[in-house]
């Protein structure tokens, strides 16, 4: 799923100075099962502003709302009416929902979400990145383990210099994890593929990632347009 | 309103805390009659949304009052009910509400002299703040920001 | 056996053991008179602060069971009531009571304490009961506040009108409600009943008779049960520890083991419980008050039950409380300061003279002096201690047949235990009386629920509750400001709510009216709202469209000194009330079936009790064995440390179990899947993928002796295992004539916990050893002596004939190494600092048990907890010790936590008693207040299936989020953690909860 985080409230009262009447729309999919922008926090987050505007003696009006899916458009119809009433929409979906309102409507679309990445849930409460999006898969070789989106690196052939002594990364700005290689490597020996690491991959091509600009998927036999 | 009677929102637990309040009527133990409680089935239930609402309706004050650790009727209600508390009592701040209005306390049945002791204190306390939404409050944080 | 078989059973004694016995015949179809010597139900637990291991406060816990069975339609509780005589059989007994006059009549008191106000007595005079005589109480007096039934009483003994006849009687005025009644006189009575059970549990020691520690004569020395008091917030400081001589603050607390107990001069037993009660009090007078300094005196430091050894490890490293291993000749008073001298050996051995400001005895217990005359009136005999005397293989069967005994009765023993024993008793009631089952007790008719959607029509009743409320609350001001609030069609004052005529009333107002909500204003709904449920559900509504509104114990009552103010909160509080009621919405609670068939795993000593007692109840019972054979863990036991035949039990078991038409065993057996929940299991074995259709599991795994891999053992032959030297002893083949026992063998950071038997064991087969040959030498390497209870007196036979005991420190465990074919023990002798070398024939290892490996497996299956050893977790380690908490799955045997052989069948007994409770009934009541999912709204995130204390929450076929109704218990985590807002708790929705803020803030005068 797509996780992202809620920005910091300071952030979002700023984005939010110049409205008096605001749509909070939540999104119940991705966003809402990381916990950042389903109708709970939803509900929280407007309270919340609205406590902070009136304690500033500039009070707002918040309608509140949750929409299936924010980046399919049939889903925000319904809240069209609504939102050409509103000064502006703060979007609590991922980035996606907040271009796809902004394509469909010309009132300001407020982001008050951070996307961060594709992840797993750990446990309740904690997401991990595992995958990058990069276009181009080679899981099969690593025994299910990502480099690009494990590695601090990207590397394709690792480990390397900064692995320490207990198998994790010198790379720890978000606490300590494992080195992906090393993860890899011992992971290949449970799958008895441990030949794998001697793999030598070739320079990576990164034109299938975001490097090669936006992307685009076209399924043919699916359009409905003849 | 008058500044000297705040409201107080008590949500407190039907095992314990609803008990020990039950209990210090029992004694005949006197506290301020600014404390209101609603009853939870355990404060597993309480909801973020619950406290920031209450200030939003207007409460000086939030209390929340679940079982003693280890004695959740329902296992891990009391400490789940922790965690939520904290996590608005850091938010509250950078709303401008003064965190101090909100209150999580552990309280067994027993504890009926507890239960008004905190009522007593809590109003004090909150006494000594200036109202939610106060013109103070608000100078303060306009000054802040400016 | 007679033929007449009365349906109703005499519970004597209305302690916590009392109390769960009744429950369990309640609520498994027998009709129970529940019969108290005092004025009140509640026991010794009532006075206790906390309980250990948890510190749990023993009031929560205790006061929803006295509520509970005091509201059960099938429990008449009759206090101030014994026994004088037991005629006729089982089946068939008449029991003659007398009951004391009360003075007051309880359908009519509301105890509101005015009688006790107006007594010509201002002050308390007279020692209060419960209070261990450290507070005072008046003639009349409610016995605590949750006193059940929550009355008044008179004492005859202290009250003037009775010792003088002048009396102005004040108290008779005082009362608005006519309780008060001085004619009342003693009444005889005779019941028919099936069926008795005796548990009128135990005395503290008295302290007075330990002359050398001053109790009576020394003000600061006091009695643990007195101490308790004085660290209760109810008790007579409100949970300040004072000294009783100058009302200040203490520091030095000293806590004196074993006072009364393993004492030739006083009992010989072991109390079983003082050395963890000591540990909890010290813990928690240092968290009341963190300048005590507590040290406990101590023979030896038995935390032998589960969780005990944590506890005591964090009174040690957490709390700082100080343990002294001496025993203490005398306390001595300083006069000036009334300060304590206390002389003791400290560690060094040298004797050490030290001053405390608090002295507290812990003092054993002993067979109460009226559970002695009870047994004279019952018929039944007394043990040697004058205990009830009972069989190790019935631990709960007195000598007369159909009279069964419980709790500390029957021997020294803590909550949980006496909570085991007592449904241990109600099981053997309900195996006894079978056939009567349901012929004494009724069910209750209502009129179909009309439909009550709609427009909100609210009845208000504000309740003056006598002046208890209206002497403080203006409550005609608030019924008539209720009369405003949107949605009332009705408001009224009340003199008393809750009196029959009102009830009358308030049924013909709902019907008049077309009320569809209800709002009473009086007292707290803790005690009342079931009551009034149940009205508005006699008149046709569903019982969930009814609020209650606290305006006396949370209003009026602690409000007394600002009546406005009273009557503006009490006016709020309507007004939220009346907010909430507008949203109630009704809740449907369903009936499901019960498949009255039982699973039970595990084919031990346990599983095989337990299905016996299911089957004896008339259920049919499935016993499922893993391996080849039943009962192959009594196997390697010849006897039981008291010397009784373990293999005739065990061949006696296994011919019954197999005997049985109502038991299906299966050997060679395992499970393969459980799905569905109480009521309705459904298994699939291994064996044939055969399935199985029950209503409730019970897990009866045992443990198994450790086997070490340390001090030789499997390379020399001469190392053994106790279990091994039994059966050795057992066949004749000891010829050895030294042997060294090490106690604690394995017992390390891994597997901490006291495994309880093994000390028995040692000390069985030392005895045995030295009966087979008195030239022996024996020798007990040991950490702590735990021989609880009456097997202090074996530990005292071994002392006596020879046996040679030493102590050895945790830190120092004693060596064994094998010269030249010579084994070889050295130990450092804690006692007398000094390495001891021996040169054994024979070493024999005291292993301790582990569980069995295949409970993690069950856990997998039957999703309910283990502990960090493997050991499973009960519901509530207090007063669930059988149950899991998810409801219908039960568990017993070792595998719960180490016992002896009769511990285990009680505990058996108990588990099948538990369970019978749900397969004696047709339906199970489910729904009500539960959560439930919006499918629309559901994303299936899975955080209320990872949350769910109780697993009630499952991915159903459309990948959604479901509620199992059955399961749910109502706490509400999902619903307030739920992130798309998919989840509402039936009773407390937001919607409702919100509304109340909102309102309570729309206020104004």
């Amino acid at each position: 799923m797509i996780v992202a985080d809620q920005k910091p409230i300071e952030e979002i009262l700023q984005m939010l100075e110049p409205y008096k009447k605001v749509l909070f729309l939540g999104c119940q999919t991705c966003v809402a099962v990381c916990m950042a922008g389903g109708e709970k926090e939803v509900g929280l987050l407007a309270a919340a502003v609205r406590l902070a505007r009136k304690q500033q003696g500039r009070p707002i009006e918040i309608i509140e709302g949750a929409v299936k899916r924010q980046c399919d458009d049939e889903f925000n119809e319904p809240w069209a009416k609504t939102i050409e009433q509103q000064e502006a929409v703060l979007s609590l979906a991922c980035g996606v929902g907040v271009n796809k309102l902004s394509e469909r409507f010309d009132v300001p679309i407020l982001p008050a979400l951070n996307t961060k990445f594709f992840g797993e849930v750990e446990r309740q409460g904690v997401w991990a990145e595992v995958c990058a999006g990069c276009g181009n898969c080679i899981l099969h070789l690593t025994g299910g383990i990502c480099p690009i989106a494990r590695c601090a690196k990207n590397l394709l052939n690792g480990p390397c210099g900064g692995v320490r002594a207990d198998g994790t990364c010198e790379v720890a700005h978000n606490g300590p994890r494992p080195c992906a290689w090393v993860m890899i490597y011992e992971r290949l020996g449970k799958l008895n593929q441990r030949q794998n690491i001697e793999n030598i991959f070739a320079a990576k091509d990164w034109s299938s990632d975001r490097h090669g600009g936006p992307r685009k998927r076209v399924r043919e036999d699916m359009l409905l347009e003849t | 309103m008058n500044t000297n009677e705040p409201k107080i929102v008590a949500f407190c637990c039907h095992y314990c805390a609803f008990a020990a309040a039950d209990l210090a009527g029992v004694l005949r133990l006197r506290y301020p009659p600014n404390v209101h409680i609603i009853r939870l089935p355990c404060t597993g239930k309480l909801d973020a949304l619950y406290i920031l609402k209450a200030f939003e309706a207007g409460a000086d004050g939030v209390m929340v009052a679940g079982c003693l650790e280890g004695s959740c009727h329902f296992i891990s209600g009391n400490l789940r009910a922790k965690k939520r508390v904290l996590a608005v009592k850091s938010l509250l701040p950078k709303l401008g509400i003064a965190p101090e209005r909100l209150e999580f306390f552990n309280l067994s049945s027993a504890q009926g002299d507890r239960f008004a002791q905190i009522a007593r204190e809590l109003t004090e306390r909150i006494k000594n703040l200036s109202p939610n939404p106060s013109p103070q409050e608000k100078g303060a944080l306009e000054g802040g920001r400016r | 056996m007679s033929e007449i078989m009365h349906g109703a059973v005499a519970v004597v004694g209305g302690g916590i053991g009392g109390i769960q016995a009744a429950l369990d015949l309640a609520d498994s179809g027998f009709y129970v008179y529940l019969i108290e010597e005092g004025p009140a139900i509640g026991g010794r637990m009532a006075q206790l602060d906390k309980t250990f291991p948890t510190n749990d406060c023993a009031m929560c816990m205790l006061s929803p069971k006295l509520v509970e069975v005091g509201r059960h339609p099938n429990v008449q509780i009759m206090t101030l009531a014994s026994v004088e005589a037991l005629e006729g059989q089982p089946g068939n007994f008449q029991i003659t009571l007398r009951q004391r006059p009360r003075y007051v009549d309880i359908t009519r008191c509301i105890a509101c304490g005015r009688c006790i106000a107006s007594c010509v007595y201002q002050d308390a005079k007279f020692p209060s009961e419960f209070d261990v005589g450290l507070g005072k109480r008046k003639p009349i007096y409610i016995p605590f506040p949750q006193a059940v039934p929550l009355a008044a009483v008179v004492d005859p003994q202290t009250c003037i009108f009775f010792k003088s006849g002048r009396c102005p009687q004040n108290c008779l005025k005082a009362c608005e409600r006519g309780a008060l009644d001085f004619t009342q006189t003693e009444r005889v009575l005779t019941l028919d009943v099936g069926a008795v059970i005796v548990a009128p549990g135990f005395e503290p020691y008295d302290a007075r008779r330990v002359g050398e520690y001053g109790f009576g004569r020394y003000a600061n020395v006091l009695t643990a049960p007195q101490f308790e008091r004085l660290l209760s917030a109810s008790g007579p400081t409100t949970g300040k520890v004072l000294r009783p001589s100058d009302g200040k603050a203490p520091k030095k607390v000293a806590f004196i083991q074993c006072v009364g107990s393993r004492d030739l001069r006083h009992q010989s037993y072991c109390s079983a419980v003082c050395c963890m009660y000591a540990t909890k009090e010290a813990i928690v007078a240092k968290e009341h008050d963190h300048a005590i300094e507590p040290t406990i005196f101590y023979i030896d430091l038995r935390a032998y039950g589960k969780g005990f050894e944590n506890l005591v490890r964090r009174a040690k490293e957490e709390h700082g409380v100080r343990y002294v291993r001496s025993m203490i000749s005398q306390v001595t008073e300083v006069p000036e300061t009334k300060n304590l001298l206390v002389c003791y050996r400290d560690e060094s051995g040298s004797l050490r003279e030290e001053e405390f400001d608090l002295v507290v005895l812990a003092v054993g217990m002993r067979p109460s002096a009226k559970g002695q005359e009870l047994a004279r009136k019952l018929g039944i005999e007394l043990n040697e201690h004058g205990f009830a005397k009972t069989s190790l293989f019935n631990p709960v069967m007195s000598t007369r047949e159909g009279v069964f005994v419980t709790g500390a009765f029957t021997g020294p023993k803590d909550i949980p235990e006496t909570v085991i024993q007592a449904s241990a008793a109600a099981a053997a009631v309900e195996a006894l009386l079978a056939p009567a089952r349901g012929t004494r007790t009724k069910a209750k008719q209502y009129p179909e629920e009309f439909v009550s959607e709609g427009t909100p029509r609210i009845g208000v009743f504000v309740c003056h509750c006598g002046s208890n409320i209206a002497g403080v609350v203006d409550v005609k001001a608030v019924a008539e400001y209720a009369q405003t609030l949107p949605g009332v069609v009705h408001a009224e004052n009340v003199l008393y709510t809750c009196s029959q005529d009102n009830l009358k009333h308030m049924k013909e107002v709902i019907r008049e009216k077309q009320l569809n909500r209800v709002v009473v204003a009086s007292c707290t709904p803790r005690n009342l709202a079931a009551l009034f449920q149940d009205t508005i559900r006699e008149a046709g509504l569903n019982k969930f469209l009814f609020e209650m509104v606290n305006i006396r114990e949370q209003c009026s009552w602690v409000h007394s000194d600002q009546p406005e103010k009273a009557t503006e909160k009490a006016k709020r509080l309507v007004r939220m009330g009346v907010a909430k009621a507008r949203e109630l919405k009704p809740l449907a609670v369903q009936s499901v079936k019960v498949t009255p068939v039982a699973l039970v795993l595990g084919g031990g000593l346990s599983g095989m009790v337990a299905a016996l007692t299911l089957a004896d109840s008339g259920f049919e019972t499935h016993l499922v064995e893993k391996s080849s054979e039943l009962g192959s863990d009594l196997k390697e036991i010849a006897r039981t440390p008291e010397g009784e035949d373990v293999q005739s039990l065990r061949a006696n078991l296994l011919d019954r179990v197999c005997a049985h038409p109502k038991i299906r065993v299966r050997t060679n057996t395992a499970v393969k899947e459980i799905s569905g929940f109480v009521g309705n299991f459904s298994t699939v074995l291994h064996r044939g993928e055969e399935r199985i259709q029950h209503g409730v599991v019970i897990v009866a795994t045992e443990a198994h002796e450790h086997k070490p891999n340390e001090y030789l053992y499997g390379e020399d032959g001469r190392v053994l295992t106790q279990r091994e030297l039994e059966a050795k002893i057992e066949r004749s083949e000891a010829r050895e004539k030294t042997i060294v026992m090490i106690q604690c063998v394995g017992r390390n950071e891994q597997r901490p916990y006291c495994s309880r038997i093994c000390c028995a064991e040692a000390l069985q087969n030392a005895l045995a050893l030295l009966d087979q040959d008195p030239d022996r030498q024996v020798y007990v390497l040991y950490r702590e002596m735990i021989s609880y209870g009456f097997l202090e007196d074996l530990y005292r036979r071994a002392r006596d004939s020879g046996v040679v005991f030493i102590r050895y420190d945790e830190q120092a465990p004693p060596v064994v190494r094998k010269e030249r074919d010579q084994l070889f023990v050295t130990v450092r002798d804690a006692r007398l600092r000094q390495e001891v070398l021996i040169k054994p024939d024979l070493v024999v290892l005291s292993t301790g048990v582990v569980p069995d490996p295949y409970n993690e497996e069950l856990s997998r299956l039957l999703k309910v907890p283990l502990d960090a050893y493997g050991f499973f977790v009960e519901a509530h380690i207090k007063l669930r010790p059988v149950d899991f908490a998810s409801h219908g799955i039960f568990l017993c045997g070792g595998s719960h936590a180490p016992g002896t052989i009769s511990e285990l069948i009680a505990k058996a007994q108990a588990a099948a008693g538990r369970a019978a409770i749900i397969l004696s009934k047709e339906q199970l009541e489910a729904g009500g207040i539960v959560a439930s999912v919006d499918p629309e709204k559901c994303t299936a995130c899975l955080t209320c299936v990872r949350e769910c204390p109780f697993g009630a929450v499952f991915i159903n076929e459309l990948g959604l989020a479901e509620i199992e109704a059955v399961k749910c218990q109502g706490c509400g985590i999902c619903a307030a953690d739920c992130p798309a807002k998919a989840i509402q708790l039936g009773q407390f929705e937001d919607i409702q909860e919100l509304r109340m803020l909102e309102e309570l803030f729309a206020y104004e005068h």
